[in-house]
């Protein structure tokens, strides 16, 4: 008998035999178990992925009478005449050159005679995409209402090519592509049956190439055995799926990536004198550099002999991702320009020597070329590193001032309430009071507090105010009833000071990241703006207003334009106690005898 | 009327001489067809049973079959499948429709036969006088597609009802991979009863493997895959895209106005923009806003555009230069990843 090539040889013959779509399987085979099989199948997927045999199988396994479980018994004659493409009643139709209405209508009009030998006449339809529109419509109404005992199964490569009226009326099934390591399996199971002697890796080189069709992954072995005389080798392999120039290639790029021009050109020269086509060289070295450039991003992703490959890991890393970028626009553009010239060998010449030039941009570019690997990226966080140092110096330095001056003032102004202040300052560490520790963990935030201090403004405050019952309407009960106790006392552009009237909720409050989302959400939702909300505790406020104004007195005065911001802020304080006018203003008339009004 | 009223009815033979079935849900439409034959015996169904496509049939030849008397039985069913005419739309067809005959019948309908409109429409053209007719004096039953839950809840018991249940999880997944398309759902639950044959439960192993993809959700997990800077996901999915032999231009089509949507969502919904409002001022399927409203929390505006405009790029690449798809794909993912970190 002549040879015949290994993916026919070993074509699955049972369901379980088909590589990587198990679910699939399962699947028919219940369908065919508890008889509940559809009268039209949809199999779509890439190329080698077991549409047509599953297709043969499942031809076998409905009419085969001595089915267990689903799977054909493979030794009656239904399925040995079905299995050598015999059977009458199986027919296999390839649609790529029956595509007319014509061939679709004689299906049509034999599909109405019963099965001669078989239970179930079984249609094939393979590469089904490739009819016409004319013969997808001949073929929708009998696939629609088939004769009773008729099953028709559609292969193809490309379901998005056949009309929405076809797949709904079918039972879809999508082959997935075969992985890596199910190729591998397969193969070596094979070659343990053939019993011929393998490398782990060549197999492994050949399940890679496939890209996930079982029949390429079979025919490169085939190619391979023959090669190797009976042995499946690595170098085989590489030889087999062209792989064997990579050497070259990563030689080529090394070189030009340390700018040894000289040598870049002898090394283009030897792939040259190997025979190998100018653009063709183009396109390798191009997707050569994009394997480097996603090795840094996403190592898993490059498949290949070169990840085996220590030379290719440390150009990748040692390499900044600018060179590569650059390199892929320049051989994109000589890749256009090769098209248009007689002499392909002076621009793969003068691309090297450009290539050779090219330079990471930026400061980067000496750490790159003088140290070599992996330095780039150090160098440039030792730089960071020394910034930051830098700034955390001048901070340390000039903090200390900064925070004294408030924690004096508040002792001297407000003796009473100067332990819970030395809280909200961040010196609170040493704050004698109890409540120390719950302060400490929700200190009023001083750096945000002012930012929004001064640009507070009058205005701002009372539209905050008539638009904060709405605000509070848009709040789910629970955080409604919360921000009942609190009020704002100040309003920016930038952000709203909001109160609360007890330390409890403030506390809970501001362990709330929730409610302060929802707060700023719906704020803006009401006014437009996307402003930040602050708490600060009620009792707290008026020491932290009157720091501000003592902090920021010389900025206030000295900005006339601004006069409005102090006012408000002042504004904001008439309701408190130790506002002077109203202290004496309750001397006068007694506390319980004045109402505080704003306006 | 519902379709299960409609349903119950018409398996205790409660008839009425005239049925308006409107809406774009084919499978409940399908549902409906099927009741309607069933409620002609079997023996009878030859004969008494006429179904008329308007697209290619005049109407006149359905009248005529609705006009006479039901042959030794109760009924003669006549069904009138996409009545174009009754919509805004003009047929290329060139059918001859003598509407007034139609008319004149609808007012007075023979009362042994039944006489159906199938229109698969989402609306009918209400100046016209038939349109306003049959609004009138038929039976009115909906078929429109149904909202997610209420289509979850269809599956659901109809897989109940078949002995079988959803693992947990598992009603999401499929419900994601069909876009809450009742249809599509429908047609994949056999296939799925029928791998869990042997323990009656339907597990994401089973929805994975059985209910495709369609491109537009490919690309969905591409656009996630994309804003999540999983590069991996995102080129590998890429890859498949191709191998499967979409063209470069339309995934990035489908891409870009993925993004473009999950831009407009983003400035629009902090504008405070209900979901509601902005399906109907985008003019997209109120779904989509949902799943955009839901992914669109994760991603600053500034991402969005970024990768709007890289899109844009590649686009303009491709129609310009010659380069590899792949490779402009593999370039703006790398590119976009680092300039984010």
């Amino acid at each position: 008998m002549s040879y015949q090539a290994l993916y026919r040889v070993w074509r699955p013959q049972r369901f379980d035999e088909i590589v990587g779509q198990a679910v699939i399987t399962q699947t028919l085979k219940n369908a065919i178990i508890t008889q509940q099989t559809s009268h039209a199948y949809l199999f779509c997927g890439p190329r080698g992925t077991g549409k047509t045999s599953a297709a043969k199988i499942f031809a076998k396994a409905i009419n085969c009478p001595n089915q267990v479980d689903g799977e054909p018994c493979n030794h009656c004659e239904i399925c040995e005449a079905i299995t050598a493409g015999q059977l009458n009643d199986v027919i296999e139709i390839d649609a790529a050159s029956n595509n007319g209405v014509e061939e679709i209508r004689d299906i049509r009009d034999k599909a109405k005679y019963v099965p001669t030998q078989a239970t179930y006449k079984i249609y094939i339809i393979d590469e089904v995409h490739m009819l016409s529109t004319g013969a997808f419509n001949a073929l929708l109404k009998t696939l629609e209402e088939p004769p009773a005992n008729v099953i028709f199964i559609l292969a193809t490569t490309e379901p998005h090519k056949i009309p929405a009226t076809i797949i709904s009326r079918t039972q879809r099934f999508d082959f997935k592509r075969i992985n890596a390591q199910e190729a591998f399996d397969r193969m070596v199971f094979i070659l343990n049956e053939k019993q011929v002697s393998f490398e782990e890796n060549a197999l492994r080189v050949i399940a890679n190439a496939a890209e996930g069709g079982m029949r390429d992954a079979l025919s490169i072995l085939d190619q391979t055995l023959s090669f190797g005389d009976n042995e499946v080798t690595l170098a085989n392999a590489l030889l087999v799926t062209g792989s064997v120039t990579e050497g070259l290639l990563a030689d080529y790029v090394k070189q030009v990536v340390d700018h040894e021009t000289t040598v870049g050109l002898a090394a283009l020269q030897k792939v040259l004198d190997d025979g190998k086509d100018a653009g063709r060289f183009v396109e390798d070295l191009i997707s050569y550099v994009r394997d480097l450039l996603l090795y840094q991003e996403a190592p898993d992703m490059v498949t290949g002999s070169d990840v085996t490959n220590d030379a290719f890991k440390t150009l990748s890393q040692a390499t900044s991702p600018d060179v590569f970028y650059q390199m892929i626009n320049t051989l994109n553009e000589v890749s256009a320009q090769l098209r248009f010239t007689t002499h392909p060998d002076v621009y793969l010449e003068v691309l090297t020597v450009k290539l050779a030039q090219i330079y990471p941009s930026q400061e980067q570019a000496g750490a790159t070329t003088s140290t070599g690997t992996g330095s780039a990226d150090l160098t440039v966080l030792q730089q960071q590193i020394q910034g930051l140092k830098e700034q955390l110096a001048s901070l340390t330095t000039a903090a200390p001032v900064v925070q004294a001056q408030p924690a004096r003032s508040a002792a001297v102004s407000v003796p009473a309430a100067s332990a819970e202040s030395q809280a909200a300052t961040p010196k609170a560490a040493k704050a004698p009071v109890q409540k120390a520790a719950s302060h400490t963990s929700n200190s009023v935030n001083l750096s945000k507090l002012y930012p929004i201090l001064r640009a507070a403004t009058k205005h701002d405050l009372d539209a905050m105010r008539e638009v904060w019952n709405d605000l509070l309407d848009t709040l789910p009960i629970t955080q409604k009833a919360l921000m009942k106790v609190a009020k704002p006392v100040a309003a920016s552009g930038a952000g709203v000071i909001v109160s609360f009237s007890y330390e409890f909720f403030f506390d809970k409050a501001v362990s709330d990241d929730e409610l302060r989302q929802t707060l700023e959400q719906n704020l803006n939702r009401l006014t437009g703006e996307t402003p930040v909300v602050l708490f600060v505790p009620e009792d707290q406020w008026p020491k932290i207003r009157k720091d501000f104004l003592t902090d920021h007195k010389d900025e206030l005065a000295g900005n006339a334009d601004n006069a409005e911001t102090p006012a408000a802020v002042s504004e904001t304080a008439i309701n408190e106690p130790d506002n002077p006018v109203v202290t004496k203003a309750q001397e006068l008339f007694g506390a319980d005898n004045i109402t505080i009004q704003n306006d | 009327m519902d379709v299960t009223t409609l349903m119950q009815q018409l398996k205790t033979q409660q008839v009425q001489p005239l049925y308006l079935i409107m809406g774009t849900e084919n499978y409940l439409l399908e549902q409906v067809r099927r009741a309607f034959k069933q409620v002609i015996p079997a023996e009878q169904a030859a004969m008494n049973v006429g179904s008329y496509d308007m697209e290619q049939t005049p109407v006149a030849v359905a009248l005529d079959d609705a006009m006479s008397i039901p042959f030794f039985g109760d009924h003669r069913l006549v069904i009138l499948d996409k009545p174009f005419f009754l919509t805004g739309e003009t047929n290329k067809n060139k059918v001859d429709h003598d509407l007034d005959a139609l008319l004149n019948y609808v007012q007075h309908p023979e009362p042994t036969t039944i006489f159906v409109i199938l229109a698969p429409y989402e609306k009918l053209d209400g100046r016209k006088k038939i349109a306003k007719l049959l609004k009138k004096d038929a039976v009115n039953v909906s078929v429109a597609p149904l909202a997610e839950r209420d289509a979850r809840q269809y599956v659901e018991s109809q897989a109940q009802a078949d002995g079988y249940q959803f693992a947990a999880g598992g009603m999401d997944l499929l419900v994601r991979r069909t876009n809450a398309d009742l249809s599509l759902m429908m047609a994949n639950l056999g296939k799925l009863e029928l791998f869990a044959v042997a323990d009656k439960i339907i597990g994401q192993d089973a929805i994975n493997g059985l209910v495709p993809q369609s491109l537009a959700d490919n690309v969905f997990d591409l656009v996630t895959a994309v804003l999540k800077r999983n590069v991996k996901q995102a080129v590998t999915l890429y890859h498949d895209l191709l191998v499967l032999g979409e063209e470069p231009l339309r995934i990035n089509a489908v891409l870009v106005s993925q993004f473009r949507l999950l831009l407009q969502v983003k400035i629009l919904a902090t504008r405070g923009l209900s979901q509601g409002t902005l399906a109907g001022q985008l003019h997209v399927h109120p779904y989509r806003v949902k799943l955009a409203l839901q992914s669109v929390r994760q991603f600053s505006q500034q991402d969005l555009s970024r990768a709007f405009l890289g899109l844009i790029n590649i686009e303009a690449q491709l129609k310009q230069t010659q380069q590899d798809p792949e490779l402009l794909f593999n370039l703006f993912m790398l590119q976009f990843t680092n300039q984010a970190a």
